[in-house]
């Protein structure tokens, strides 16, 4: 904690916030006599009881949504390398106390920070001993901490205490999950957090991160922001290269990111420690290795760590093109797959259209242009906004490629969830989906014009280019406007289906610009209701043609679920059965109408595709670093 | 630095030769404004017992013939005391104490990161902070708990540096600037360049302290305590 006091301004004086003074009895039989520190879940006092008592009182933030009954089973553990709890008492204020032991001596995190480049061995030992101790008991009693990091961790005289013992599992989900999570409990926090996996591992993945910070003075994963840190914990290889050789494969264990695959349990990461303190002459003597599940994984123990495929050759700052292309997803340009659709679609576009750009290529390069300039303008903005908010001299780093978790089910990152975007990322991703789309369409009308015979021309293909595009576009734009929000289902549903007439307005201007004059049937009542209406009140030419496009695709954008299929945190970028039931509703919307079957089934096909490629697909395991960090606006910066 | 008004002359009643000053987010240390400090075994009888005695109740007054600096351990009442003299600090043993390693048995003067050993197990670091003040601390080395789990004890000479570099006799790492608790009188008084609160009015200069005070001041909090004793301050050595 640095204050700085700024001479010029004003003379203000702050007192420590803490809510009661010295001598307050806020607590019946208790009376506070100074205050220790502002903790995890609220602040702490020193306070004598009436008798003498030396305790600690700690007042639970309001905030938290705190059962009591809960907490009985933690308040009658007894471990030397607990702190134990007293009592919990509630007051007619409605403040939650926690009564438990005073400990004085230091906390962890301040032992590590007086010993920057590490601690004595003999020191890591013993504490790394304690805490072991102290969670595996925990363990055993079916209690997992939750919240392990040094700031809970105390030493008096060689004592080690492990407090807050817990408490964190009776914090509200919405809490935990929220943007008030501080950076401070980031850096301890196990992969499998972020998707709400809170087994015995997590404490085991705390320990190698303390462990590591023991050792170092460093923690293994730092950055700017809690989801810059929260990416690294979730994707990056941790760099050993600061740890002495003789326990990188303990602590590699330690950090493992799948928690099937990581040290089982506290006493096993200690003995693991212990045993790479005194083994040494093990390695070099290459006897062969005991057995045991503690050495199951045989010789990679001992393999250094620089031949493995690790983090940092990708841990390079990024420059200020890398950061203009970077998509809201917080992945490196190059691993968007829609960029690469982009540059592969054009090349696909100038391939086949090459031979007739000078003629008819006119109508679709203008429109892509405009669509580029648009996506352009927008990450622009983004990009300007992110750069001022920056802070000088600080290169962010990139995450490393991302490494498959494929043990993970990740069950609440789905459409539905209530996720935050701002407006311009909103834009964005919106601006740059047509424009990708576009080539998709493109793509596809160049491949109908060389395979099938329904595409007479030229003239047809462009056609078929921008009823696609217009197609998808009445998909994307709203599903991306309504991203993440408690939008109704059928709000979404009758918005697209709006859009939907109006593309199909757009298809019918197409169809009169290039005289396509697809043919339409008359036989559908509705369709000649429609007609009539607008030959007769809106003495529209051609009314016939046009019912049967604002039917067509108005209906089509409403009989399926766009906003899901083309939604960010969709179970799969491309769905076949999505377009494959999309089609058949196509043919089936076309049959009703009387509107030409081949184009119909083609066109519901080559839409859903291409506005499922041209979408934004954020990968499961980036969804999570979202949830748990939160959209932070880039003018509140890092903590 | 301020002219050493002590009062020696013992006052029927109170003394306020005694303090305890708990600071937020750091401690609680005894302040020594009298000359002299005695190191002892912590009271056995029960707080209980003077509660009754007392019904305020929650008072750290110390026992009558309890030490200054009360400690748990394999101690005498009075083990040892450590006295000013002018501008050196002297100890006098009453029971097997060794300093730097060596017992003694008489009489010896202090210096800087003195070690003190009480019946071959407590241990006590003597030290003087800081050539700008001739005010002593005493911290306790081994696992030996002062009552009321207090740092330490600061033997004052004028003055008592509180802040966050090592030079202050009570270490707050957190605070952004220094406090100076000032011997006047036969009392204390608070001095900084911080913007000190207290009471609700800004302090300014030195302003002396009452039993109970607290001082609020940018990130930070204390509050003074005076310890009262009933018994009449023995002069004697």
């Amino acid at each position: 904690m640095h204050t700085t006091l700024d001479f010029h301004s004003p003379r203000q004086t702050t007192a420590m916030k803490f809510r009661y003074e010295p001598e307050s009895r806020p607590l019946d039989g208790y009376t506070i006599k100074r205050a220790i520190q502002r903790g995890g879940f609220g602040e702490v006092y020193f306070a004598l009881s009436d008798a003498g008592k030396e305790v600690a009182l700690k007042l639970l933030q309001d905030n938290l949504d705190v059962e009591l009954r809960g907490l009985s089973h933690c308040l009658n553990l007894k471990h030397p390398n607990l702190i134990s709890i007293f009592d919990v008492r509630q007051t007619p204020a409605g403040e939650h106390w926690v009564v438990m032991e005073y400990m004085g001596g230091q906390s962890l995190d301040q032992v590590i920070a007086a010993h920057p480049s590490g601690l004595p061995l003999e020191r890591v030992e013993s504490i790394l001993s304690g805490i072991a101790a102290g969670v595996g008991y925990l363990h055993e009693q079916g209690i997992v901490h939750r919240d392990l990091k040094p700031g809970n961790v105390f030493e008096e005289h060689g004592r080690i205490k492990v407090g807050d013992v817990g408490l964190a599992k009776f914090i509200s989900e919405s809490h935990r999950s929220g943007h008030t999570q501080s950076v401070g409990t980031v850096y301890y926090m196990a992969p499998e957090i972020a998707h709400g996996r809170y087994g015995r591992e997590v404490d085991v993945y705390a320990l190698g991160v303390i462990l590591y910070e023991m050792l170092t003075g460093k923690v293994p994963f730092d950055g700017e922001s809690t989801g810059e840190i929260l990416m690294k914990q979730l994707t990056q290889v941790p760099d050993l290269s600061a740890i002495p050789a003789k326990f990188r494969a303990v602590l590699e264990r330690a950090l493992e990111k799948d928690p099937a695959r990581r040290t089982a349990g506290m006493q096993q990461l200690a003995d693991e420690f212990r045993a790479a303190v005194q083994g040494d002459a093990v390695v070099r003597e290459a006897r062969p290795q005991p057995e045991g599940p503690a050495y199951a994984r045989g010789e990679r123990l001992n393999q250094p760590h620089a031949e493995r495929r690790g983090g940092t050759e990708w841990d390079r700052p990024r420059n200020a093109f890398e950061r203009f292309m970077e998509p809201a997803s917080g992945l490196a340009w190059y691993e968007d797959s829609r960029n690469w659709w982009m540059l592969g679609g054009g090349f696909l576009l100038v391939a086949i259209f090459a031979p007739w750009l000078f003629l008819i290529g006119i109508p679709l390069i203008p429109m892509a242009l405009f669509g580029l300039m648009i996506w352009l303008g927008f990450r622009g903005a983004l990009w300007v906004v992110k750069e001022l908010s920056r802070p000088q001299g600080a290169l962010p780093t990139h995450s490393g490629r991302a490494r498959r978790l494929n043990t993970l089910y990740v069950r609440n990152h789905v459409p539905e969830t209530d996720r935050h975007l701002r407006l311009l990322e909103r834009g964005a991703e919106a601006t740059g989906a047509m424009a990708v789309s576009v080539v998709c369409a493109a793509a596809f009308a160049g491949v109908l014009l060389v395979t099938q015979q329904l595409l007479r021309g030229m003239t047809d293909a462009v056609f078929f280019t921008v009823a696609t595009t217009l197609a998808a576009w009445s998909a994307i734009l709203p599903a991306k406007l309504m991203e993440g929000s408690n939008s109704q289902r059928i709000t979404r549903r009758i918005t697209t289906g709006i859009l939907g007439v109006m593309a199909g307005y757009g298809i019918f201007l197409a169809d009169q610009m290039l005289a396509v004059a697809l043919p339409m049937g008359s036989g559908f009542p509705p369709h000649q209701v429609l007609t009539e209406a607008l030959s007769n009140r809106f003495h529209v030419p051609d009314a016939g043609r046009m019912a049967a496009y604002l039917m067509f695709f108005g209906g089509f954008m409403l009989v399926r679920r766009w906003w899901y299929h083309v939604d960010a945190w969709r179970p799969k970028r491309l769905s076949f059965t999505t377009v494959g039931i999309t089609t058949l509703a196509g043919c089936l919307l076309s049959g009703m109408i009387e509107f030409p079957i081949e184009w119909g089934g083609l066109l519901a096909l080559s839409s859903s595709m291409s506005a499922q490629l041209a979408s934004v697909w954020v990968r499961p395991e980036y969804r999570a670093v979202e949830m748990v960090a939160g959209h932070e606006s880039p003018m509140e910066g890092a903590v | 630095m301020f002219p050493s008004l002590l009062s020696s002359s013992p006052r029927s009643g109170l003394t306020a030769g005694r303090w305890l000053v708990w600071v937020d987010g750091v401690g609680a240390w005894l302040v020594i404004v009298q000359s002299k400090l005695t190191i002892g075994r912590a009271s056995a009888d029960s707080p209980l017992l003077r509660m009754r005695s007392n019904p305020s109740g929650h008072s750290s007054s110390g026992q009558d013939d309890e030490a200054d600096l009360a400690l748990t351990g394999n101690l005498s009442r009075m083990h040892v005391s450590i006295r000013r003299d002018d501008e050196s600090f002297v100890l006098t043993p009453h029971a097997n104490v060794s300093v730097d390693g060596r017992r003694v048995s008489r009489d010896v003067l202090l210096s800087d990161r003195s070690e003190l050993m009480l019946n071959d197990s407590v241990r006590l670091l003597f030290e003087l902070t800081t050539p700008l003040s001739l005010s002593a601390r005493l911290t306790v080395l081994s696992d030996h708990r002062p009552k009321l789990s207090i740092q330490g004890a600061v033997l004052m000479a004028g003055t008592c540096l509180l802040g966050p570099g090592v030079e202050n006799h009570i270490r707050c790492p957190a605070w952004s600037g220094s406090v100076v608790l000032a011997q006047t009188g036969s009392g204390l008084s608070v001095k900084s360049r911080l913007p000190l609160r207290s009471d609700g009015r800004e302090l300014s200069g030195l302003t002396s302290l009452r039993d109970g005070q607290i001082v609020e001041g940018p990130e930070l909090r204390f509050r003074m305590e005076q310890v009262r004793s009933r018994q009449v301050d023995r002069t004697g050595s």
